[in-house]
């Protein structure tokens, strides 16, 4: 039993499976490519399991400060409560689509349009107040946004017919450049982080030490 | 159905006001329409991942699949998580996880972000215009001056010193050039306004 | 503050303003932009024709994979990029396999196929088009998806089982297809890793414009087959295909938000540069 309850045996089971699938993208050979498949295929239902985890968690939360009558409980209620019924209308079949579709489209999908514009409000104060030309590097940013803006905006294009091919050629070339150099160096960062994971040094992520010998 | 209908247009009228309150200040409304956002936004979550359970698991299982039985009480054990006892078991599922992760993100990586970029920027030029060949030679300068700002072994001083200082104004460019892609801010607003004016019979 | 004139007390005032009004007048341009347009030509990018002249050199009855990672949040925009691609495979006779790998994923898919079946009814479910619902676990079901949609699901989304389905005869998984159009709000990167470096299956990436731009070098690398710059994609798309929509409707707010931010960054600098004067007159 002790043997189930032993650190290392997550580290080997991370370990093989890392291995097999590293290796079934350089050794061509079947059945290492149909473990690929399968272990993906089980990372898949693992990680759908950790969405209700993390709804009931939520619901968990909110819960207790209901009883706990904390501030605007009654907030953490109605959370709660839209929770569980859109969750039932969601696997309610036939009958509840309707009433699912009508909040999903009413509600949710106009919320999440707002949210996102909200986000992008605040944009324009970091757009005045940040973007100047104290030194070299912020007039670059500076230049290649507006040039960069220019090719999108239809209305600078019609100003020169320059424009549209010069921005075209800074995405092409140099951007695509910087981009080239930024994505080796993140690549040779995440193979490091990646390597530590999968041989079991990387304490980060290692749950908190429960009391799990008793 | 027209009622239903319009109903459901002042309701999303209601939550976009809701939430576009927040730029005047916080209040009741705005809490209200974020609270809706993050119960529905779980609920949906909880919906699909129960479905793709169905059809990942339990029908697979029904017609002869029987392995999927593991991963099936793998995700169930993560549930145990809050029991003290059984709490080491929902760490095999996070192992199987994090290795299926770790793995499919290394065996990607260094093709796709590392070999094939190399290849891509020391490929031979196709055409021996000099014009070619001199925007492949800054191409092949700015990557590699990128990659020689991040060199952290040593001091970057001598000769390193200013190609690390290009290699920072290439980033900058990029940084830039993202920038200047974002400048969608009157987008949503836009679909906004119509869905608002449309509550009021109002079609643009 | 006491003393200054002219331009000082100007950006003065601007700096000390409430930036709320910055805000409101946003609306201003995007009321403006509903009565006042600027009709300028759109010229397509390189990578948008690209993409659109990879789509059209498939041959007929060819497999393309409509991958959906996209949210609630977009779906105002990223609906009528679904409705083009779609349109576009089925003019071309192509089948199109749809699938999510974001929960909202398969609810917005669903409106899409709805519709487009609609404006098709030569079209069938199961042999013309396919929906596979989502898959979570996102980069993990992708490779699993790519390579082997059995060890995945026996059913689609409406818990038909997809083996018997015409459109599905030949094909195990996504590297049996012979494209993957993926439209998401997040980066290339694990479409690229997962269907493309594998198994070499030509991927076609729809992401945001920013997102876009950090696609580049796999673009250039010639593991992404084409590109679409997000919203300005959508409008390009519409304008090569002929078929208007908000895209080319929208992209006059484009043009007057454009104009605002280069006013505002404009301003935000003479203000610097007067203040850097002032402090050296001093």
């Amino acid at each position: 039993m002790s043997i189930l309850r032993d650190r290392r045996l997550n580290d080997i089971i991370v370990f093989i499976i890392a291995v097999i699938i590293i290796a079934s993208y350089i050794i061509v050979w079947a059945p290492l490519r149909t473990f690929t498949s399968e272990a993906s295929a089980w990372g898949s239902v693992i990680a759908g399991f950790t969405m209700f985890v993390g709804a009931i968690s939520a619901a968990v939360y909110h819960v207790n400060k209901v009883i706990r009558r904390e501030e605007d409980w009654w907030l953490n209620a109605y959370f709660v409560a839209m929770l569980f019924i859109m969750f039932f209308l969601g696997i309610g079949g036939v009958g509840t689509k309707q009433a699912y579709n009508f909040i999903f489209t009413n509600i949710y999908r106009q919320i999440g349009t707002a949210t996102s514009a909200l986000g992008g409000l605040f944009l324009i104060s970091a757009f005045y107040r940040s973007f100047r030309l104290q030194n070299i590097e912020a007039g670059i940013v500076i230049v290649s946004a507006v040039i960069v803006g220019f090719t999108f905006a239809t209305v600078a294009g019609s100003m020169s017919p320059l424009i549209k091919p010069m921005g075209i050629w800074l995405l092409t070339y140099p951007t695509m450049a910087a981009m080239r150099g930024i994505m080796m160096c993140i690549a040779i960062g995440a193979v490091a982080i990646s390597l530590r994971v999968v041989l079991g040094m990387e304490r980060g992520l290692r749950p908190i030490e429960e009391d799990v010998t008793q | 159905m027209d009622l239903i209908n319009s109903f459901g247009l002042w309701l999303g009228t209601f939550f976009i006001l809701a939430v576009l309150s927040y730029v005047y200040k916080e209040n009741v409304f705005y809490r209200f329409g974020e609270y809706s956002f993050v119960s529905i936004s779980l609920a949906v979550q909880a919906v699909s991942s129960y479905k793709s359970i169905i059809g990942t698991c339990i029908t697979p299982m029904s017609v002869g699949r029987y392995v999927m039985i593991i991963p099936f009480f793998l995700g169930l054990a993560l549930f145990l998580r809050y029991y003290r006892k059984l709490a080491f078991i929902p760490r095999w599922s996070i192992a199987l996880m994090t290795g299926v992760g770790s793995g499919l993100a290394i065996r990607g990586l260094i093709d796709t972000n590392f070999v094939q970029q190399i290849i891509a920027a020391i490929a031979p030029i196709p055409s021996l215009t000099p014009y070619e060949i001199a925007l492949n030679t800054l191409v092949l300068f700015m990557t590699v001056s990128i990659i020689a700002y991040f060199l952290f072994l040593f001091e970057q001083r001598g000769i390193l010193y200013p190609i690390a200082r290009i290699g920072r104004w290439s980033m900058m460019i990029f940084f830039g050039a993202t920038l200047g892609s974002t400048l969608l801010i009157g987008l949503p607003f836009n679909d906004l306004l119509r869905r608002i004016l449309q509550t009021f019979g109002i079609t643009l | 503050m006491s003393g200054k004139k002219g331009l000082g007390a100007f950006f003065d005032w601007l700096d000390k303003m409430d930036k709320r009004y910055l805000y409101l007048v946003v609306w201003f341009f995007v009321i403006l932009s509903n009565i006042v347009f600027l009709p300028f030509p759109i010229v397509p990018s390189p990578t948008t024709q690209t993409s659109i002249n990879y789509i059209n050199s498939l041959p007929e009855g060819s497999r393309v994979i409509y991958s959906c990672a996209f949210r609630i949040s977009s779906w105002w925009s990223d609906k009528p990029a679904t409705m083009l691609v779609l349109n576009h495979c089925f003019m071309n006779n192509l089948k199109v396999i749809m699938v999510s790998f974001e929960p909202d994923g398969p609810s917005m898919l669903d409106e899409a196929l709805t519709e487009i079946m609609e404006q098709w009814p030569d079209k069938k479910y199961g042999e013309d088009i396919i929906h596979f619902g989502f898959f979570p676990g996102f980069e993990a079901a992708m490779a699993a998806f790519a390579g082997d949609i059995n060890t995945l699901t026996t059913t689609d989304y409406y818990g038909n089982t997809w083996k018997d389905m015409p459109i599905m005869e030949g094909i195990n998984g996504g590297k049996d297809c012979q494209l993957i159009v993926d439209k998401t709000w997040w980066i290339a990167d694990y479409i690229v890793r997962q269907f493309a470096a594998p198994y070499g299956v030509p991927v076609i990436y729809w992401g945001g414009a920013s997102y876009a731009i950090r696609a580049l070098p796999y673009f250039s690398a010639g593991l992404v087959e084409g590109i679409f710059f997000g919203f300005y994609g959508l409008a390009e798309y519409e304008s090569i295909m002929k078929m208007p929509g908000i895209g080319v409707k929208y992209l006059n707010t484009v043009n007057w938000g454009f104009l605002y931010i280069v006013i505002l960054i404009v301003l935000g600098n003479l203000a610097y540069i007067h203040e850097k004067l002032a402090g050296r007159g001093e």
